[in-house]
């Protein structure tokens, strides 16, 4: 997930995982990280760059009634975890007025959005989050 | 050398407002505002979304119609109005967030509505002198329109970008001609908020001269008429001016009709009709002889002689299409809108 409590480097370091999900793939077990990490479960350093896919289906997802400050204005925040291709991701959903309508193994889409800004004339931080294909409204 | 499309994408906000809605809020008739811009809805972007958000939506399934690597792409424009940073580039963003590389021109352009097709022209250009193998010209806005005043009756958001290049063409783009000149119709001073009409200048003198002006400048060039045209596409501020402007030149309303999404998205500014031509390039034939013309408020136009390939009908399906994006929609009313485009000044979140 995009890290809520953002400064503007750490942000600019992460803008491969932020913006195109890309994650490590392990050269010799074949494993996909993501986030990445520097050393595989097998033992391995040597990894390839890849970019996971923007469609998944959604394995669980819990509804925030009360949130922090910054997001009172989307409330209710919809958090949920993703199957990528394999891989799970941990995202923000969005475009889904009516939660309760949401069910496990909805079809979603990754979708390049605004996560937070600092105030009107701070840096705006851009990211993925997730957008069900249907059936929440 | 042939030039032209090679891969396009757009993308509509889920959320819609009935222009209704938004009428009976003002206390306006809601029958005589229907019938002045014949705009049924428009398309409201999400609180999070904006036009580097909706770019870079488009740009995406631009590339994957396109069947090109982002490592072969050598430029990308952007052509918007309502940048969310007043210094910061969106074709920056666009870069990183299309995973493009480091050697490519890169630049934002602002002609009130035309930028995004005058990307397409300097994109055709780098092409033609070899200078880039592909370049991504994008029309994003999601502008502004002062609550309670006309404007924010058609106002709406979109995005939509093309690959141009010259091999692997879905559509040839075989000829553009400019009219452009100092007209006063509309404009944002620095700081303002929401943009004004120059009340007086806003039809004949902006829009109809410019674009009947392209459009007739084109087609004497070319020695064609409105009849060698399979479709006509034309800014559309509201559904009633791309209407009256195909009557102008003589194009039957059956010609004009498919490229019109104003009545259901509202005006997407740089988008407006260059989504028109991607709800045209979803269903024209090989072969299928398409005009269009841009209109940018200041004032500009520019027209292009396009013709689709036999590649073209192969590509529609390759990604999110426009008939799609129309019907999946979630209706909000006015409280709700004003929130989502950020209207009221909030200081939380």
């Amino acid at each position: 997930m995009v890290d809520q409590s953002l400064s503007v480097p750490k942000y600019w370091r992460r803008i491969p995982q932020y913006y195109r999900l890309t994650a490590l793939k392990c050269r010799k077990c074949g494993r996909v990280y993501f986030p990445p990490r520097a050393i595989c479960d097998c033992g391995s350093r040597e990894f390839d760059e890849v970019e996971l896919p923007r469609r998944g289906r959604l394995i669980e997802f819990t509804v925030l009634r009360s949130v922090t400050s910054d997001f009172e204005k989307q409330r209710p925040l919809i958090f949920g975890i993703v199957d990528l291709n394999g891989v799970r991701v941990l995202g923000q959903l969005v475009d889904c007025p009516n939660p309760e309508k949401l069910s496990d193994n909805a079809e979603v889409e990754v979708v390049f959005r605004r996560v937070k800004e600092d105030s009107d004339y701070g840096i705006i931080y851009y990211g993925f989050k997730l957008r069900p294909l249907k059936g929440c409204w | 050398m042939a030039i032209g499309i090679v891969g396009w994408g757009a993308y509509i906000p889920r959320y819609r407002i009935k222009t209704r809605e938004i009428a009976e809020a003002w206390g306006d008739d809601a029958l005589r505002i229907r019938d002045m811009y014949l705009v049924e809805e428009k398309a409201v972007g999400y609180i999070d979304e904006d036009p580097v958000t909706m770019a870079v939506e488009a740009s995406r399934d631009a590339l994957i119609r396109a069947g090109v690597k982002p490592s072969e792409v050598g430029a990308v424009f952007a052509g918007t109005e309502s940048k969310p940073y007043a210094v910061k580039p969106i074709s920056s963003i666009l870069i990183d967030a299309l995973g493009l590389s480091r050697q490519v021109y890169s630049v934002d352009m602002e002609f009130a509505c035309k930028a995004g097709s005058d990307a397409v022209i300097n994109l055709m250009g780098l092409v033609k002198a070899n200078l880039i193998k592909y370049g991504i010209a994008v029309g994003t806005d999601s502008s502004q329109g002062e609550p309670g005043e006309h404007l924010e009756y058609t106002v709406g958001t979109g995005a939509v970008a093309y690959v141009i290049g010259s091999g692997n063409l879905a559509a040839e783009i075989k000829y553009t001609y400019p009219y452009a000149s100092d007209t006063p119709d509309f404009w944002r001073r620095d700081g303002s908020p929401y943009p004004v009409h120059g009340e007086g200048f806003t039809g004949e003198p902006a829009y109809f001269r410019h674009i009947i002006g392209a459009a007739k400048g084109l087609m004497d060039e070319l020695g064609m008429k409105p009849n060698d045209f399979d479709y006509a596409v034309f800014h559309q501020p509201n559904a009633r001016f791309p209407v009256r402007a195909a009557q102008m030149l003589g194009f039957p309303l059956e010609k004009v009709k498919p490229g019109i999404v104003v009545d259901l998205i509202g005006n997407t500014y740089n988008a407006s009709a260059l989504l028109g031509l991607a709800k045209v390039l979803e269903e024209a034939k090989p072969g299928a002889k398409i005009m269009v013309v841009t209109f940018g408020s200041g004032a500009g136009s520019n027209a292009f002689y396009i013709e689709a390939t036999d590649q073209l009908p192969g590509k529609v399906k390759l990604a999110r299409t426009i008939s799609e994006m129309l019907e999946d929609k979630v209706y909000i009313d006015y409280s709700l809108y004003l929130k989502y485009r950020r209207i009221i000044k909030m200081i939380h979140g």
